[in-house]
């Protein structure tokens, strides 16, 4: 690092310049990720609460099964829980309906949102608390952002239920979960028959079983998540766009660098001349590298960690480990990966051409 | 003898042909004494350091350096020896940008893969004082007159305490005034250190302060253009 720390004070304007750019790529890369993952959980986040592993759906005409395409046979739970190894087989609907109320305070009216529907059988353990007809349990965000509290009495497609409970139900297709019993679900979403089965399974092996049984399609937990529509492509999406920023980061940091050892090739020359193993130059030239990228990273991903607290208030957007962590260190390896173009260049300098005849 | 070629012999493709720079040249060059090695543009002198230097390996004849045979010797266990006994001075200094005068010198002791020590730090500053640059060791490059490049620059290849010191054309980028303080403060510190010191140069008048002073032509030294003063 005896060069390394001396380049990057002297030519600091240069090295900021850098760090900027890294900062930056950082700072979209972080902030993507968390977008990423908040958009992810706003489609998926009320599967995720299931206390099941696995989901079984009809088996569908095309490739994949889809929620909005499920509707299981009659009888499929009854015929699945009599599998060997399958633990349990509870019934779930799903789907989306519009929650209407009466709005208080200055300027009286009705407010409507929509809402993803979860319907649960008597006794089923789906549902955060017993379900009950004519009864609903909402999202704790949504109440707290609408103002609805326990004992309100609203319209849910049409018909008027009555809130039982707050509790932490997740969301759905970008829609806050609401939880009610299947016959109320049936009636809310004129659907005959529950979309999914939440299955819980004493081995993998036990879902083709399930499937011929009961004529089902049966996905593990995960895989389901593929089954709500819009997720796969709104994941990949977003993925692409972080692979991209990470492929930039890695050919701006590479490209930098080249330049940057094109340019003091003389002085690493000399160096070598003076004794310098190849090892010596690599180890300041990659020791370099590290430290832009770290701590232009490191101010990105606090720029990101912030502007995403905020951002996480008002959108779907996820700060944690995985989304601001990981992604600096991410970002610092694929960096180091671009800066690694320049190795070769570093280890080929020929200390004969420090002297004069040889330039 | 602290620096000794004998017979060595090296030669370039040159488009069908094979050019010989060095042909089966003697050179000894005992501790504290300064040997300048002049001729005409291209007649080989920096391919001499090049040589000695263990930048290049000869293709045949005997290189030996502060007691070291140094002919077969490459990659790491060559710079291993020019980290420990070789000294180069490179025309126009070729110091770098980022350092100030005293780093330059550090470096050279950094290299070698330890951590600067105040023994390093010490000798830097007697070094830079005995070269005429006492305060203005925290200086860089471009804040140093020509002149003061070039005694950095016999500073720094001082650093390591080399068996050798190798000066390639130190006058060449510094007026006839300058030239001359450079080349007298090198054939001092040549004497004091102890060093065998081999300065090319194709100004006779500068290779006057050298105890000897040779030809390179054909590929062959001459004998002494001037022996010893």
């Amino acid at each position: 690092m005896f060069i390394a720390l001396r380049d990057l004070r002297f030519a600091r304007g240069r090295f900021a310049l850098l760090g900027t750019v890294v900062a930056l790529l950082t700072l979209m890369v972080v902030m993507l990720s968390g977008l990423t993952a908040g958009l992810g959980a706003a489609g998926v986040s009320a599967l995720q609460r299931l206390p099941a592993d696995h989901l079984a759906f009809q088996r569908p005409t095309g490739q994949s099964p889809t929620f909005t395409g499920s509707s299981l046979p009659a009888g499929a739970a009854a015929k699945a829980g009599a599998v060997p190894g399958v633990e349990s087989a509870r019934p779930l609907g799903t789907g989306a309906a519009k929650l209407a109320w009466a709005a208080g305070g200055e300027r009286h009216g009705s407010r409507s949102e929509s809402v993803s529907v979860f319907g649960a059988g008597p006794g089923s353990d789906l549902a955060p608390r017993p379900t009950a007809d004519g009864r609903i349990q909402i999202n704790r965000t949504f109440a707290d952002d609408t103002g609805l509290r326990v004992g309100q009495r609203v319209a849910l497609g049409g018909r008027t239920v009555t809130v039982d409970a707050i509790e932490d139900t997740g969301s759905f297709a970008h829609l806050p979960v609401v939880f009610t019993s299947l016959t109320t679900w049936q009636q809310v979403t004129r659907a005959q028959q529950p979309t999914v089965l939440a299955l819980r399974l004493a081995s993998p092996a036990a879902a083709a079983r399930v499937d011929a049984a009961a004529g089902t399609r049966t996905l593990t937990l995960a895989k389901s998540y593929g089954a709500v529509d819009g997720y796969s492509a709104e994941q990949t999406s977003l993925n692409l766009m972080r692979g991209l920023l990470l492929i930039v980061s890695a050919l701006v940091v590479g490209a930098y660098f080249t330049v940057w050892t094109v340019q003091r090739a003389h002085d690493l020359a000399v160096v070598r001349a003076m004794g310098a193993s190849r090892g010596y130059l690599l180890r300041d030239a990659l020791a370099q590298a590290v430290v832009v990228l770290v701590v232009g990273g490191a101010a990105g991903t606090a720029v990101a960690f912030g502007a995403g607290s905020l951002a996480a208030r008002a959108a779907p957007y996820q700060v944690s480990a995985g989304t601001v962590l990981l992604p600096f260190a991410l970002m610092t390896v694929v960096g180091l990966v671009g800066s690694m173009v320049t190795v070769r260049r570093v280890a080929s300098v020929d200390p004969l051409t420090a002297l004069g005849a040889a330039r | 003898m602290s620096l000794e070629l004998e017979s060595v012999t090296l030669g370039y493709p040159d488009g069908e042909r094979r050019r010989i720079i060095l042909d089966g040249m003697d050179l000894a060059v005992a501790g504290g004494e300064l040997v300048a090695v002049t001729g005409p543009s291209g007649s080989g002198k920096s391919t001499l350091l090049a040589v000695a230097g263990t930048l290049t390996p000869p293709e045949s004849g005997r290189v030996v350096v502060g007691g070291v045979d140094a002919g077969s010797l490459r990659g790491g266990a060559a710079a291993r020896l020019r980290r420990e006994r070789v000294g180069f001075v490179f025309q126009q200094a070729n110091l770098l940008g980022s350092l100030t005068a005293r780093d330059q010198l550090l470096l050279a002791a950094h290299i070698g893969g330890r951590r600067v020590r105040a023994a390093d730090r010490a000798r830097a500053e007697e070094l830079l004082g005995r070269v005429g640059l006492a305060g203005k060791e925290g200086r860089r490059p471009h804040q140093l007159s020509g002149g003061e490049r070039q005694r950095v620059g016999v500073a720094r290849a001082l650093m390591s305490r080399p068996a050798v010191l190798l000066v390639d054309e130190p006058t060449s980028a510094l007026d006839r005034e300058r030239g001359a303080d450079v080349m007298a403060l090198l054939a001092e510190v040549v004497r004091e250190q102890g060093v065998a010191g081999v300065v090319v140069t194709h100004d006779l008048e500068n290779a006057s302060v050298a105890d000897r002073v040779v030809a390179l032509r054909d590929g062959r030294l001459t004998s002494p253009v001037r022996s010893a003063r």
